[in-house]
């Protein structure tokens, strides 16, 4: 089933001579439990396409369907809410709360629901997501690589329908770069999770399901990854 | 507290708080007109004794000065006085009935709030239950299959936190309806192709026996016969033993140790069925001398390396090459083997794994369900199998197991 | 918990300084407002007991009323508590005809008369029925009639219709029991010619008929005209007065204006702190919501609404006022009770108000306490809305993106060439940044705008103030004045107690005046006769300058005109001839009233009963220096002469008025001669000696000075304090906010050195925006001040060069310290640490 559904998406800034079109009439969908690579140049929309899939951004003109809802129908509160409970979002300079220690980082958005976070689901991931002695932890006292899987485990912790990355390696080594990639196809596998990931790196975007290259607000292309490497 | 999380108990909240403000003002304001009301009466009352005073200026300035509050008389001994006119307390005329009225109505605010919170709290349990209905309806819906609403709302509240975690029990309980339905066409499927697989070795059985019972055959004809016989039943059994562990895997009835075994014993042990047949073609094993560890099932791990290196070996040429390399980091292992050999198209890379799909290559004795089965071992231990190939250039096979 | 009342409260916990000091302004604006009201409660608390000693402790008073009607007025609903009291008459003493007390004045008090009218005993006890009397301790040493407790005194106590009558009517001899002797500081009026003596009034001793007057305190105050004219119209009493000394101070004026007056000062000054308060408290969250964008950021992302968000900010005003309102409450009330026991310690106080318990004592009415707690709240209240507004409005994508966008067009940012000259690249950052944060820091650089302003004008206030009282007290250039007063009292009397008064113990040099009213209507300046026709009293078109011819006693005046440069031999025994002292105010500014020189003749006219005089006074010298204790007039001039001349003058009209003698003295041993000269005028029998003690007068207006400057500058203080607490929040965090951008510097090749300038410069530019808006505010303001002071006395407008030197001085410095003090933290840190971090 149809987990995205983007119809002729555009977003434009400014007027007359000096409009510029970020996004010019894109669409595409994602199936559930997909891992789709959005790949394309700096500059190309990319970022701006997943800040609009996040609901972040508002779009000039289309629609965006996450499991059936469109999001930009709701008010501000209301897409607060969705946010917090279909979404996940993780970012290329981790952003987390400086002042919470990792479990709580991690916790947050069922601690904005009022909800009390089951303790087994907490464990999983954290066991998963190698942070086990690190919850008390503040994020000045990680590493890139941990403060990445923080982030990762704040986007996973509410099982959301979708989970949206940019760039999640681009602050990292190469070792912690693998390490974030299989542990995002980790989850993709075990809980079936969507995840979409913009990326500039041709490696990266190998090892997803499906690839879909943007270049100047236009997709390019939108198909299964070959399987053929260099051998 | 929980209260606060669900802004319609806040709105309710605020409904009592009115309600409440409105009633206190009410009750005041009745208090005070009646209050009013009543000086009115004293007043009256005082102003006709000083009046019946008027000649009596001496008796005026005393009672003037009990009606100030500046004497220091005793009531009391008043009472006694009254009482020998026989005027007790209820014979004091002049309350109207306007004021007893008045004095009944104040009792009127409080019922009206009490039936306008009652009115309210109806209402607002009612409204709560009426959602907590339509979240059985809904659970109903679903019990009837019907997997196709959508009963989440965003909003804040404890409520919609259900409607929400109700939602996804739909989406995994239709998940595995769909998965269900998948696994019984798969098993029709299976069953299908096993009786298929079945038939032929059968048939050949059928026929090589009744060709042995005739009389007038060759001996070296009736070793022939035999030999294939063998063959045959070797297939049945292995085809047998094979579904047998599919379908074991499938129930998941098969429990995957989780043991740490080093990498090189495993290859050690998958290469040994494998080593004469490789030699026989002259093929070049290669293993990378590194010391690494896995997390699995050794037993299972080596039954599934053993189709993986059978399938290596069959689609790689005399003096091919093969190529075994791993990788182990905090969270997995990876072992990869490559051949230089004839390489898997581009569809077919897509089956590979599927159960009973023989390549176009596929040798003779394939059934094609060693690739299936090696999978399915893998995906048990949480591990994977994937698969690049190149034609005529090679194949590539990467498998991993978790930490 | 709620995660975000957790980041709330983690957040104040880590940034320990900023919440610290915040809450200090909160605290500081809390305890302002509460010492203002504490202030004003205990000044009035304070004025009302001086009243109450004064003046007797009653609201209102009805003269000539029936005995018959008090009821009307003792038993009204609204009286609290009624007075009776009577004046039954005077009695001659045998006393000198020429001492100015000859009768003594008998009044009758009841209970509650003795307990609230001002009388208080120096010995004895107070009178109990009507046999008994208490006398004032004036009687003796005047009448030298050395009456005792225990006496009998006997009266014929009778009526007269006015003040000059000789004979009484309806004597009555009555022989009363001294029991005490009254200190008659307030029941003897020194010009009457009365002693005051109290007995008991016995009402049942009256007639229906005869009249009392009664005194009334009411139960509540804000009825008392309508309880006023119940008792008025009931009792038939028209004849009503007001204890307005009292009833001014507990804002129940029978004037109006008094109370107008009165709240309007409050409320300006109130007003004044929450405005200074508001900006603070906004301040402080503003810049606490500014820190945390990112944050904020962040939790949208995730989903939080802004809802949730608004309740954050909220809840940190909440608690940063939960503790800053107690603590500025406890603050407030120990700074005033300090400053109210240092002021009771000197006790001056006594003196001005000639009271026993003359201190303040602190007191805190529950309403004000209220008022203080609300305003407060809603101040806080009001300050947290727009950031937490501002706060929600922050969308995820500005904290994906971790530039604070520089949302400035090209021309706002650009800068002169000349500052690249003269300042360096160092100060070309400095500017741009100032520009750029214009917004963060209007509130900072309005605060020590506001500082300032209040700094100078205050300053302004109170030197004006000062010298104005100073200007009044006039030339202060004599110790001690006096002047002798009474009915048919001749010169030579006049004479002989001033003679004695100027040999006592501890005397030193002393002049004595007296002088003749006269006009001049010719010889007059330009200058004059354009302030003549200036002014609106001028209903006649004849210009006239009034002259007061003075006396001055030879020798005096020998001295005088030595200064002045005249030869006594000048001066024709036979003939009319003084100094002029040709000197006026007008305005703001002296002008020479008369257009003659030395040796010729002024023509004046005199005006007597008999005739009107044109005297011809040869001018001996025309000066612009007076005499001790002559200042310059608004209204007239001196023309100084000896007694020969004057002799001469009187001669001309027996009927010429002329004022009695004067005596100013300038002391040797100044307490001596205040005890020597008050033991004359208690011993004094002719007439009454009058004196004034220039010096204690002085001492006290000193008091007064430095009471008021202690108020007024600890006001200041406390303003600028709280402005500081803003300038360095402000300054501190917007240092910390841009740690990136100094490290990125550093790493580039900025030395500490040029950091340091960088900084400095920033200070001066900032410093110098503030100055720019506060000085000129504060200098029109003084102008202001200047113009209002300048109907009242002379002064010529001087800028009040001091408090604007101090100003500049403490700007620059305030700015420069904080900035240093945030500038040595991020120098000592490490350049990646600081580029790679985020802010906590």
């Amino acid at each position: 089933m149809k987990i995205l559904q983007v119809d002729h998406l555009s977003k434009s800034y400014g007027t007359g001579e000096a409009k510029v079109m970020a996004l010019d009439d894109v669409s595409f969908s994602v199936d559930k439990g997909e891992f789709v690579a959005i790949i394309g140049p700096s500059g190309s929309g990319k970022s701006t396409l997943l800040h609009i899939l996040g609901g972040v951004d508002k779009p000039t003109s289309g629609n965006v369907y996450i499991d059936g809802v469109d999001i930009y129908s709701l008010n501000e509160s209301k897409l607060a809410i969705f946010r917090r409970r279909q979404i996940g979002l993780i970012y290329q300079f981790y952003n987390l709360i400086p002042v919470l220690n990792v479990s709580e980082n991690i916790t947050l958005p069922l601690e904005l629901d009022g909800q009390m976070t089951p303790k087994t689901r907490l464990n999983e991931i954290v066991k998963t997501l190698g942070l086990s002695d690190r919850l008390k932890h503040l994020p000045n006292e990680l590493s890139g690589g941990q403060q990445q899987r923080v982030s990762i485990g704040r986007a996973l912790i509410n099982n959301p329908a979708i989970v949206l990355a940019d760039e999640p390696t681009g602050n990292l080594d190469s070792t912690n770069s693998k390490e974030i990639m299989e542990l995002l196809k980790a989850s993709n596998k075990k809980y079936n999770q969507t995840l979409i990931v913009i990326t500039h790196d041709e490696n990266i975007a190998l090892q997803a399901d499906r690839i879909i290259s943007i270049h100047d607000g236009k997709i390019q292309m939108n198909e299964v990854a070959s399987c053929e490497r260099l051998i | 507290m929980r209260i606060r999380k669900n802004p319609e108990v806040n709105k309710l909240y605020l409904f009592f708080a009115i309600v409440l403000v409105a009633v206190i003002s009410f009750s005041i304001y009745q208090s005070m007109y009646i209050l009013n009301k009543y000086e009115q009466i004293l007043y009256n009352n005082d102003a006709e004794i000083i009046s019946s005073l008027k000649d009596n200026p001496d008796a005026e300035i005393k009672v003037i000065k009990v009606i100030s509050g500046k004497a220091d008389v005793n009531a009391e001994d008043g009472k006694v006085i009254l009482s020998q006119y026989g005027v007790q307390q209820n014979d004091i005329k002049n309350l109207s009935n306007e004021l007893y009225t008045n004095a009944f109505l104040i009792s009127l605010p409080g019922i009206l709030a009490f039936v306008l919170l009652l009115i309210c709290c109806v209402y607002f349990i009612d409204k709560q239950y009426k959602r907590i209905n339509e979240i059985t309806a809904y659970s109903q819906r679903v019990l009837q299959k019907d997997y196709s609403l959508d009963i989440r709302e965003n909003v804040e509240g404890d409520i919609s936190n259900l409607k929400n975690e109700i939602y996804k029990l739909t989406v995994m309980l239709r998940e595995q309806s769909e998965q269900q339905t998948e696994d019984n066409k798969r098993l029709a499927t299976a069953l299908s192709d096993v009786s298929h697989q079945l038939k032929t070795p059968m048939t050949s059985l059928f026929v090589m026996t009744d060709l042995i019972k005739q009389d007038n055959i060759p001996k070296e004809k009736k070793q022939e016969f035999m030999d294939t016989i063998q063959n045959q039943l070797e297939r049945i059994n292995w085809l047998v033993s094979s579904l047998l562990t599919l379908s074991k895997l499938d129930a998941q009835a098969i429990k995957m140790k989780r043991e740490q075994h080093s990498m090189a014993e495993l290859i050690k042990a998958a290469l040994e069925p494998v080593l004469i047949p490789a030699e026989l073609k002259e093929i070049d094993i290669n293993i990378e001398n590194i010391d690494a560890h896995f997390i699995g099932d050794f037993y299972w791990s080596r039954e599934a390396l053993v189709n993986i290196l059978k399938n290596c070996i069959e689609h790689t040429n005399a003096h091919g090459k093969i190529d075994i390399s791993f990788e182990e980091n905090r969270l997995y292992t990876e072992l990869r083997i490559k051949d230089n050999g004839e390489g898997i198209s581009k569809e077919e890379l897509k089956h590979i794994f599927k159960r009973f799909y023989k390549g176009e290559n596929a040798g003779e004795g394939s059934v094609g369900i060693g690739l299936a089965m090696a999978k399915a071992i893998f995906l048990e231990q949480d591990g994977d199998i994937v698969c690049n190939s190149k034609e005529n250039v090679g194949t590539e096979f990467i498998i991993k197991w978790p930490k | 918990m709620n995660v975000l009342s957790k980041l709330t409260k983690r957040h104040l916990k880590l940034n320990k300084k900023r919440t610290i000091v915040s809450i200090i302004g909160i605290a500081l604006s809390t305890a302002l407002i509460f010492a203002v009201s504490i202030s004003v409660l205990s000044f009035r608390d304070l004025a009302m007991r001086a009243a109450i000693d004064s003046s007797g402790n009653f609201e209102a008073k009805f003269a000539d009323v029936q005995l018959a009607n008090t009821k009307y007025i003792e038993d009204n609903s609204n009286t609290k508590e009624v007075m009776y009291s009577k004046t039954l008459g005077i009695s001659k003493l045998n006393v000198d005809a020429k001492a100015s007390k000859q009768y003594i004045e008998v009044t009758a008090y009841d209970g509650k008369a003795f307990e609230n009218y001002p009388c208080a005993l120096k010995e004895g006890t107070l009178p109990k029925d009507s046999s008994e009397i208490v006398i004032s301790e004036n009687i003796n040493p005047k009448t030298g009639l050395n009456y005792k407790v225990g006496d009998k005194l006997t009266l014929n106590i009778g009526t007269r219709d006015n003040a000059q009558d000789t004979t009484l009517s309806n004597v009555t001899k009555k022989i009363y029991t001294i029991t005490g002797i009254l200190k008659a500081d307030y029941t003897e009026r020194s010009y009457s010619d009365t002693f005051s003596a109290f007995t008991y009034l016995d009402k049942s001793g009256l007639n229906t008929t005869d009249t009392v007057t009664v005194g009334v305190t009411f139960k509540n105050l804000a009825a008392m005209k309508t309880s006023v004219n119940e008792m008025s119209t009931g009792a038939n009493a028209k004849n009503i007065a007001y204890n307005n000394t009292l009833l001014t101070w507990s804002g129940y004026s029978s004037h109006d204006n008094a109370n107008t007056f009165l709240y309007a000062i409050a409320a300006v000054v109130i007003a004044l702190i929450i405005i200074g308060s508001v900006a603070v408290i906004y301040n402080a969250f503003a810049i606490s919501v500014n820190e945390r964008k990112k944050q904020f950021g962040i939790l949208a992302s995730v989903g939080a609404t802004s809802k949730q968000i608004k309740k954050m900010v909220f809840q940190e005003s909440a608690i940063m006022g939960a503790i800053g309102i107690p603590l500025g409450l406890v603050i407030g009330y120990l700074g005033m009770f300090v400053t109210f026991s240092l002021i009771n310690g000197f006790y001056f106080f006594g003196e001005s108000f000639n009271m026993q318990n003359a201190n303040f004592n602190v007191i805190i009415s529950p309403i004000i306490l209220t008022i203080t707690l609300v305003i407060l709240i809603v101040t806080i209240l009001i300050s947290a809305y727009i950031p937490a507004k501002r706060a929600a409005k922050v969308t995820p994508l500005e904290a994906i993106r971790l530039t604070n966008d520089i949302k400035m067009s090209r021309k706002k940012l650009r800068t002169s060439r000349l500052t690249q000259k003269l300042f360096g690249i160092e100060g070309i950052i400095a500017l741009k940044n100032l520009k750029r944060n214009r917004k963060r820091y209007r509130t900072t650089i309005f605060s020590l705008f506001i500082s300032i302003v209040l700094f100078i004008s205050f300053s302004t206030i109170i030197l004006y103030a000062f010298d104005l009282s100073d200007q009044q007290l006039g030339t202060s250039d004599y110790d001690f004045a006096f002047s002798v007063g009474g009915n048919g009292l001749s010169e030579a009397d006049q004479l002989d107690v001033i003679n004695k008064a100027v040999k006592l113990e501890g005397a030193g040099e002393y002049w004595i005046y007296r002088s003749v009213d006269a006009e001049a209507t010719t010889g007059l300046s330009n200058d004059y006769k354009a302030k003549f026709k200036k002014s609106a009293s001028s209903t006649n078109t004849d210009i006239s300058l009034n002259v007061s011819i003075v006396e001055m006693q030879d020798e005096a005046f020998a001295n005088y005109a030595k200064e002045v440069g005249v030869d006594t031999n000048a001066f024709s025994k036979g003939g009319i001839s003084g100094i002029l002292v040709n000197k006026m105010i007008n305005g703001n500014s002296f002008i020479k009233p008369v257009d003659l020189t030395a040796n010729s003749d002024l023509n004046l006219e005199i005006i007597s009963d008999k005739q009107t005089n044109n005297i011809k006074l040869q001018l001996a010298a025309v000066t612009d220096k007076a005499p001790v204790a002559y200042g310059y007039s608004r209204e007239q001039v001196y023309v100084i002469v000896p007694k020969s001349s004057m002799k001469n003058l009187l001669a001309v009209d027996n009927k010429i008025d002329i004022s009695g003698y004067m005596g100013y003295l300038k002391a040797t041993d100044s307490a001596t001669y205040a005890a020597k000269i008050e033991d004359l005028k208690k011993a004094n029998t002719v007439g009454t000696l009058y004196y004034t003690d220039v010096k204690a007068m002085i001492k006290s207006m000193q008091a007064i000075k430095l009471f008021m400057s202690i108020f007024l500058y600890g006001f200041i203080v406390i303003i600028t304090l709280i402005g500081v607490t803003n300038v360095f929040n402000t300054i501190n965090t917007n240092i910390q906010l841009r740690r990136k951008e100094f490290a990125m510097l550093k790493s580039v090749g900025l030395t500490p050195k040029g950091f340091n300038k960088m900084l400095y410069y920033e200070s001066i530019f900032y410093g110098l925006k503030a100055l720019l808006y506060g000085l000129p505010v504060g200098i029109g303001l003084s102008y202001l001040m200047y113009y209002i002071f300048g109907g009242v006395g002379v002064f010529s407008f001087v800028l009040p060069w001091n408090s604007i030197i101090i100003c500049i001085v403490a700007v620059f410095f305030i700015v420069y310290m904080t900035m240093l003090y945030a500038g040595s933290k991020i120098k000592k840190e490490n350049i990646m640490d600081a580029l790679v971090s985020d802010i906590i």
